[in-house]
């Protein structure tokens, strides 16, 4: 492999910066239609529950606020489980959709260190996420006091009508092709680079032939109509 | 009338390019030192990759440097040299091998002093056979004795077997290479068809390079053109500064001399 300084690297990439521009337009075209045009866009809906402990435990300890970082992963489950998934189809009324697309569409999250848990619904129709929402809120608290023993489990936030779209998301969208564009284009260049292999300078020459090069004369002449010299 | 743009040697001394062949010149004359050669062939692995362009820059250079030198165009399929350097090239080197004649007839003065060409003539059917006859070596031999340096154009090397057999006959053979359009592997076969025939290749001329892919071996230039320029410049500010002065001077003067004298 050949040693390459970074000036000759900058140079190499400078002097093919068509390329570049090519493959960042190609690639920013390519994915604003495709944002644009093919992805259907999503909403999502949000409502936040506090999931408390028993009031019959009187005081906090240690163990509990451990607890509280693995609960998070019961929740999950459960407002992921098939369950909460039928009962909700079966409330709504969604013919059509069976419970694993439905637990797709369901993500549970905790905010930060509380007991504050969020469950958002992402749907094509912003109507359905919002009555999703509501209606996996409602079962999985109905399911949690059922299961988990738990009585104080309290909607905080309600589920509203989602007004802007959550993906696409148009402008980390456009960042990304641009950037892979550039780094596509990069790419090219140096293809292109190490697989021309015509002599280009003295030390081509020495490592293709093994002969002195005895003098390099620059370019010359007309061109372009235009006299140039050195 | 010698072509303007391609002898640049002849017509631009100053330029960077004619620099870059006294610098050509400057090697091959301190590699000569030792070796005593004085005949050269100048041929490529393609055409149009500017030998006779750069043979007859450093033939010009040579002439330059107080050398007596010849140049003839053994290019017997397409002769150039004579266009280039703006002389009759109708009898010449092809005369002298089928005729066997007498070769100063035919050698003729260009318009750069100690600089003598002597034309291809005319095209023959056999340009091989006659570059590889007996009377062409005898007059290799004859015509070296007359002159400093011998510089010989010939056809490509990748193409046909004149530059082959052209390299037998002279001390040096000299490649140019078209930087940036010749494959490694057309270089390597010039190469191979030069060494097939035992011949003493001095090395490789890079010709055409590109400023910008070649950065680092124009650094010198670089600097060299800006310090010129900038002395040049300085050296105008000087002037201009100094003949203000010198208004000025003048004007003080004669306003003094316009002054009443108390």
């Amino acid at each position: 492999m050949e040693e390459l300084n970074l000036k000759e690297i900058l140079y190499i990439i400078l002097n093919k910066w068509w390329i570049l521009v090519i493959s960042t337009i190609v690639l920013f075209s390519a994915c604003y239609v495709w944002t644009n045009y093919y992805v259907i866009p999503e909403y999502s809906s949000v409502t936040t529950l506090y999931v408390g402990k028993n009031v019959d435990q009187v005081g906090i300890q240690t163990t509990d606020l451990n607890m509280g970082a693995s609960l998070i992963d019961d929740y999950r489950e459960i407002a992921k489980s098939k369950l909460v998934a039928y009962e909700v189809i079966e409330k709504l009324g969604l013919t059509g959709m069976d419970a694993d697309t439905l637990t797709s569409k369901i993500s549970v999250s905790k905010r930060g260190e509380t007991r504050v848990i969020q469950i958002s619904v992402t749907d094509a129709d912003p109507g359905r996420a919002l009555d999703i929402t509501k209606t996996v809120a409602e079962v999985f608290r109905e399911k949690v006091i059922e299961i988990m023993q738990i009585e104080n489990v309290q909607i905080i936030d309600k589920a509203e009508m989602p007004t802007h779209p959550v993906s696409p998301n148009k402008n980390r969208n456009y960042l990304m092709s641009i950037l892979l564009g550039l780094a596509v284009g990069v790419g090219v260049v140096f293809l292109i680079h190490f697989l021309d292999d015509n002599i280009k300078t003295p030390e081509d020459v020495e490592k293709c032939v093994d002969l002195p090069v005895i003098g390099t004369i620059p370019v010359f002449g007309i061109k372009g109509g235009r006299y140039i010299n050195g | 009338m010698v072509d303007n743009c391609t002898l640049v040697a002849h017509t631009d001394p100053k330029s960077l390019v004619s620099e870059a062949y006294r610098i050509l010149r400057t090697n091959i004359q301190f590699s000569c030192v030792d070796r005593q050669m004085k005949t050269f062939v100048v041929t490529s692995s393609n055409p149009m990759e500017g030998k006779t362009t750069t043979i007859a820059n450093l033939a010009v250079t040579f002439a330059q440097a107080d050398k007596r030198v010849l140049l003839i165009d053994c290019d017997l399929r397409k002769p150039q040299l004579h266009k280039m350097f703006g002389i009759p090239g109708r009898e010449g080197l092809t005369n002298i091998i089928a005729c066997h004649d007498d070769y100063r007839k035919y050698i003729q003065k260009s318009d750069v002093p100690n600089l003598y060409i002597l034309p291809c003539g005319t095209i023959p059917p056999n340009p091989s056979e006659l570059l590889a006859s007996n009377t062409m070596k005898q007059f290799v031999l004859d015509v070296s004795n007359d002159y400093d340096y011998i510089f010989m154009d010939a056809p490509p090397v990748g193409n046909v077997t004149d530059a082959a057999i052209l390299s037998t006959l002279v001390d040096g053979t000299i490649l140019v290479a078209n930087s940036g359009h010749i494959s490694g592997d057309a270089l390597k076969k010039a190469k191979e068809a030069l060494v097939n025939v035992n011949a003493n290749i001095f090395g490789v001329v890079l010709n055409k390079l590109d400023k910008g892919a070649n950065r680092k071996y124009y650094n010198y230039n670089y600097y060299y053109n800006r310090e010129y320029d900038d002395g040049q410049k300085k050296r105008k500010k000087r002037r201009n500064s100094a003949s203000q002065f010198d208004d000025r001077l003048s004007l003080s003067l004669f306003s003094q001399e316009n002054r009443p004298l108390v």
